[in-house]
């Protein structure tokens, strides 16, 4: 399976203009993910594949949703679609996506690194006829799920746009006669690059459940399946074996009991913000250190000789003009993020910053009121408690509120008027 | 071809799923459908205390509330029974949005709502439908006496079900999802209730502050004591884990670079000014306040006070969040020379 060959449905043509820029939503990544964990823990058969939903505007195309489906084999012993349900569970989606109008764009199933496999095709050729002219295959790769490159940020999958080639013009075709079937024109998929969106409330919906604790245990005190009494037991060992995780939930516990709900959430908020800048700061120094690993250009040094000097054991790595050139066009563009008219900008982020402080005090005011009033109230309280102790002839001035009448004292008072004057009148 | 589809199905066996840390996504039809028979919820009005909602699922159904704008939305949740917990494995939209009433006009999707589930089933997702969510845009996560209603006659005929409602509004302004699951009182236990000691109060508000604009403020006190909430936490499998801290590479810029003090504005400007309609309310009656210390005004400016603190803190959240960007990118080209001057 995992060929080290040439994998012959990769299109060898270089990518053009005219290829798609996708932009993968957060939700269609989970959608997979819970797609392959579901079916493996029900022990549900055959391949995992599923429909991938979004807008088309020209050469932009986005992926919002995904939903898997249901797949049978057909008479030849390949893996199709059930194409009745696929296409009434299209306009199920179809019918709650109104706005924007989502369509099918694509598909996802699972496959190697190494490219789309011949099996793959008939969904795809399916897709292509009945919905969607130029369908982009998500391939996931298991394998990948758990290495380093998934755990540094490359997603594993691929995607892959399909193109229809000139046999006669690829250097492959004597390998595809081979596969048979092809005639003149075959299909051939092309990689596209593709960047991660997230919507404003879809970037919190992620993070709040990427940084909530929750793994995916059997509830405790679920009946076990079986329906022994083992489960006590194997919770204690799991918990025991559950080294980091249950660590810093017990962590979190103890925290819990000295921050306020408040402070946690402030502490999240600027937690979520370091990581994010300690992120930069390394993507910069990565940048930094790759450019100053660089051989000297002959751009700086004009004795050096006008080519493009080869990798050297000083200078391990190759000069790569995209990289440059990229950077170059960032270092340009800082300029432009100094807004224009810098007065202004700083007057209104000015005021900005005055309106929060104002709400601030209003804030303030309000609680301050709030204690005020309940100071007068308390204090004509015990004002009132003095007065009667001393009508009584006790003649107690600190502890008239003690006094042992003081709770029926208290309780009449409560009943009558006047307390208004204390009260928050004279502040609002 | 046979052995190339053995292949293909090969790749489902890589290890990606743990069976004891992913255990919730396992599905028994036979131990649901016991637990359905022998009903342990029928006597006990408090049976259920705990939501579990996948991580899939949980992201649906924020983004479905958000996509409806001041409109409220909904869907129903899919899942399972797991002791005194209802586990949420998936949810879905239905076709149908609105004001609080028109949420209610469940005909138009029933018909939609049959359908999928059997599409779902026949796809292999075999669970029952085990609640259904809505938007409270703005306004908080509590049951109106619509809703009180409606999940009332769910309960009566689709037990165990359970309602779930979401406020897309405050999750932006807050930063985090805004989320409260509730279940109803048979009518027999409130009346009981009621005749029993006062002190207990409703369900919700005891255990968190919740505002309520002024204009649903009645609404929420009149049913307040007819429902209680559910403890509400979400659950992500090992693979989830895995793309989850990939993704934070991606998209960590967008932690950066959001503006919620400008994104939210309107929803800021909202909340101050119903905070300043409810300090009028308040103002006038403790003018015309003549008869003592009234015990349902005791705690009411107190009350104001924490709104406006929690409008605070949510104003400057935001504000932070802009400092930081100034502070990082030193988007104010000014400010140096300004700092040079001083
Ligand atoms: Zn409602």
């Amino acid at each position: 399976m995992a060929t080290t060959s040439v994998n012959p449905l990769i299109s060898t043509a270089r990518a053009s203009d005219t290829s798609p820029a996708v932009q993968l939503h957060p939700l269609v990544l989970l959608t997979i993910s819970d797609s392959i964990t579901r079916h493996t823990l029900r022990q549900q058969k055959g391949p995992v594949a599923g429909a991938i939903l979004g807008q088309q505007n020209g050469q932009e195309i986005t992926m919002e949703v995904a939903f898997q489906a249901k797949l049978k084999g057909n008479d030849e012993g390949e893996i199709v679609l059930d194409d009745e349900w696929f296409s009434k569970r299209l306009d199920d989606f179809k019918d709650v996506h109104k706005q924007p109008q989502l369509d099918i764009v694509g598909w996802f199933t699972l496959g190697p690194a190494t490219g789309p496999q011949p099996e793959h095709l008939p969904i795809h050729t399916r897709i292509s006829e009945l919905y969607n002219d130029t369908p982009i295959l998500c391939l996931f790769h298991p394998s990948d799920a758990f290495s380093e490159s998934t755990a540094a940020g490359k997603l594993p999958l691929t995607l892959y746009e399909s193109v229809y080639e000139n046999a006669t013009g690829s250097p492959n075709d004597k390998a595809m006669d081979i596969d048979g079937a092809m005639q003149t024109k075959a299909l051939k998929f092309k990689e596209l690059v593709y960047t991660v969106e997230t919507g404003e409330a879809e970037m919190i919906g992620v993070d709040f459940v990427a940084r909530g604790g929750g793994n995916a245990t059997a509830v405790e005190g679920a009946p076990p399946p079986k329906g022994d009494s083992k489960a006590p037991e194997e919770e204690k060992s799991k918990k025991g074996k559950g080294k980091g995780k249950e660590k810093v939930k017990e962590e979190a516990i103890d925290e819990s009991t000295v921050l306020t709900a408040e402070d946690e959430e402030l502490l999240s908020t600027l937690t979520a913000k370091a990581n994010a800048i300690r992120m930069l700061s390394r993507r910069i120094s990565l940048l930094r250190a790759y450019l100053t690993s660089l051989p000297p250009s002959y751009l700086s040094d004009p004795s050096l000789p006008f080519t493009t000097p080869a990798p050297s054991a000083d200078h391990p790595l190759p000069l790569n003009h995209t990289i440059l050139r990229s950077i170059s066009a960032m270092l340009s563009r800082i300029n432009i993020l100094a807004p224009p008219d810098s007065e202004a900008f700083t007057l209104e982020s000015q005021q900005e910053s005055s309106d929060v402080q104002l709400v601030a005090l209003l804030s303030s005011i309000t609680n301050s009121v709030s204690a005020a009033k309940d100071l007068g109230r308390k204090s004509y309280i015990v004002e009132h408690a003095k007065h009667q102790g001393r009508k009584g002839g006790m003649g107690m001035i600190m502890g008239g509120y003690d006094a042992p009448g003081g709770n029926a004292n208290y309780l009449d008072i409560m009943g009558g008027g006047g307390g208004r004057q204390f009260g928050a009148e004279r502040w609002g | 071809m046979e052995t190339a589809m053995k292949t293909w199905e090969l790749e489902n066996s890589v290890a990606l799923v743990d069976p004891t840390k992913d255990a919730l996504y396992s599905y028994s039809a036979s131990a649901q459908k016991s637990i359905n028979e022998a009903q342990p919820w029928r006597g006990d009005p408090h049976y259920f205390t705990n939501v579990r909602i996948s991580a899939v699922a949980l992201l649906k159904m924020v983004m479905h509330a958000r996509s409806g704008g001041s409109l409220e939305v909904m869907g129903l949740m899919l899942g399972k029974i797991e002791a005194n917990t209802f586990v949420v494995t998936d949810s879905f939209r239905l076709p149908v949005e609105g004001t609080e009433t028109r949420v209610n006009a469940q005909d138009e999707a029933n018909e939609y709502m049959v359908e999928f589930l059997q599409r779902a089933r026949d796809g292999g997702q075999m669970e029952n439908a085990v609640g259904w969510y809505h938007s409270h845009p703005g306004y908080g996560c509590w049951l109106s006496g619509i809703d009180v209603s409606t999940q009332k006659t769910q309960q009566m005929y689709q037990d165990p079900f359970v309602a779930v409602v979401i406020d897309p509004d405050r999750t932006v302004s807050a930063g985090k999802v805004e989320i409260g699951a509730f279940r109803t009182f048979t009518e027999e236990y409130v009346k009981e209730k009621e005749k029993g000691v006062k002190t207990t109060g409703g369900g919700v508000g005891e255990d968190g502050f919740q505002t309520i604009p002024l204009g649903k403020i009645e609404d929420f006190g009149a049913h307040a004591n007819h429902y209680y909430a559910l403890e509400v936490s979400h659950y992500k499998s090992s693979l989830d884990t895995k793309i989850l801290e990939a993704l934070w590479n991606k998209y960590w810029v967008g932690t950066l670079s959001a503006s919620p003090l400008f994104s939210n504005r309107e929803y800021g400007t909202k909340q101050i000014s119903d905070l300043a309609r409810k300090m009028k309310q308040e103002e006038r009656s403790l003018k015309g306040y003549k008869g003592g210390f009234g015990a349902e005004n005791k705690g009411q400016l107190q009350k104001l006070g924490a709104a406006s603190g929690k409008i605070y803190r949510e104003e400057e959240m935001g504000l932070l969040a802009a400092k930081v960007k100034e502070k990082v990118f030193s988007l104010n080209g000014g400010e140096q020379e300004v700092e040079m001057k001083t």
